[in-house]
């Protein structure tokens, strides 16, 4: 990698963490209600959106776990986005999957937090 | 190479921008949306070169972008690289029928990315040598039309026509034989009586193509008579026959006719040409005749055929009746 690109992507770096923390209290706060009775599509499709995004990224500025988890809870909420009606309650590899995401997404914040980086 | 880049993610424009301008492409646009980059092409002036789409966007996706710019927005033959995560490789099918040229992965492998932008790189430089080489065909071919178009009137020089010869040196032909060589040489002069409307309608090439073609029918039907021709401007054909001819003209209008429908010529627009040939006139050397009589004739005849041409189309012989020419002295030798 050249060191420009090394650079911009430490620049970078920071503004995807921010954007991490958010999708980390998103993702707080609609796990519960997946295993409940709340409308599941839209539910779904924001989480398939946020997995996209975070996949595409994460691998890229370096975080190769994490992109890789996000590959897979993207490919697990492919099929339940795309179908009408999706099956009560959800597979639980599913949600296996959002939260070994989540177990690695809360990780990589802690790590990336003033207190871990001596900011 | 003008580039642009479409992902609703801008931390990925950071991300391309370095990559990008890492392999030396610093000439970068980015758009968050399909909309926006519709918006982006039909602003500017220049078209870009190279598009990198990505697949999964909120709003129009891009395949149903890659699909406008291919359809819609005249981008016809540009490289388009779509971008995808790994999990979602089973857009690609749709990607390329709406005509994408190439894909990358997200996580983005910085080699590889480069790599196929250099590709895309090299396409568009082909595709614009090959552009620029149909604007440089193009304008030479108009070039060439304008200097080959000729009036109406002028006559045509048929080089490529065996037989064929400029009116002035036919009429050399014919001043240099003398009284006695002159007697039996038979003077022909055919016409195309669509010619005006064949003249308009043709382009330049295809124009001297058709009196080159006429030409050719004619010296077929007297096949065996030694003819000498000249185009004589306004579709108008005159024959010296030095072995003078006997048989009926019509027919050999007809049989000049036949052999010219019979190459199925078209005009630039694939309609075919028709033009059947009328005999305009004939005479007969004599004993007395001298090469200067001759080429009064041939200018009589000559004149005759154009100015008819030029009418509308009437047969020669309105009441049917064949003309033959007699030979004084068959197959007459100079």
């Amino acid at each position: 990698m050249s060191a420009v690109l090394k650079t911009t992507i430490d620049r970078l770096k920071p503004r995807f963490i921010v954007n991490l923390t958010e999708w980390q209290a998103s993702f707080r706060a609609l796990r519960p209600e997946l295993s409940g009775d709340a409308d599941l599509p839209p539910l779904l499709h924001e989480l398939r959106f946020a997995t996209h995004r975070m996949a595409g990224l994460a691998g890229t500025l370096g975080f190769r776990a994490l992109g890789r988890l996000a590959q897979q809870a993207e490919a697990q909420l492919v099929p339940l986005t795309d179908a009408t009606a999706p099956a009560r309650p959800l597979p639980p590899a599913v949600l296996a999957s959002l939260d070994a995401l989540m177990r690695e997404m809360d990780r990589v914040v802690a790590d990336a937090s003033p207190a871990r980086t001596g900011r | 190479m003008k580039i642009l880049a479409v992902d609703d993610d801008v931390l990925i424009h950071g991300v391309l921008r370095t990559v990008l301008a890492g392999a030396g492409y610093d000439d970068v646009s980015f758009a968050a949306s399909a909309n926006e980059a519709r918006m982006l092409v039909g602003a500017v002036s220049a078209p870009y070169d190279a598009y990198l789409l990505d697949i999964q966007m909120p709003g129009d996706d891009g395949i149903a972008l890659c699909r406008w710019l291919r359809k819609e927005a005249g981008c016809r033959a540009e490289p388009i690289i779509m971008i995808t995560s790994m999990s979602a490789k089973t857009f690609l099918d749709g990607a390329f029928q709406a005509g994408a040229t190439d894909y990358v992965t997200k996580p983005f492998d910085v080699t590889e990315l480069a790599t196929r932008i250099r590709q895309a790189d090299r396409q568009s430089q082909a595709n614009r040598r090959i552009r620029d080489d149909a604007i440089r065909l193009r304008a030479l071919k108009a070039a060439l039309e304008d200097m080959r178009r000729v009036d109406l009137t002028a006559s045509v020089a048929l080089d490529d026509v065996d037989g064929a010869l400029e009116p002035l040196a036919l009429e050399n032909y014919l001043l240099r034989l003398g009284r006695g060589d002159l007697a039996g040489t038979s003077l022909i002069a055919f016409r195309l009586p669509g010619i005006t409307r064949l003249h308009a309608r043709l382009a330049a090439t295809a124009y001297r193509d058709l009196l080159a073609d006429a030409a050719e029918s004619i010296l077929a039907a007297l096949q065996g008579s030694g003819a000498l021709l000249a185009h004589a401007g306004a579709g108008a054909f005159v024959t010296v026959l030095p072995r003078g001819f006997e048989a009926d003209l019509d027919e050999v209008a007809a049989l000049a006719s036949q052999v010219l429908d019979d190459l199925g010529l078209i005009d630039d627009t694939g309609l075919p040409i028709a033009a059947p040939f009328v005999v305009a006139g004939a005479h007969h050397c004599g004993m007395m005749t001298s090469g200067r009589d001759a080429v009064g004739v041939l200018h009589a005849l000559s004149a005759r055929a154009r100015v008819d041409s030029l009418e509308p189309a009437e047969p020669v012989h309105q009441d049917g009746a064949r003309q033959r020419f007699g030979l004084v002295r068959p197959f007459a030798r100079r």
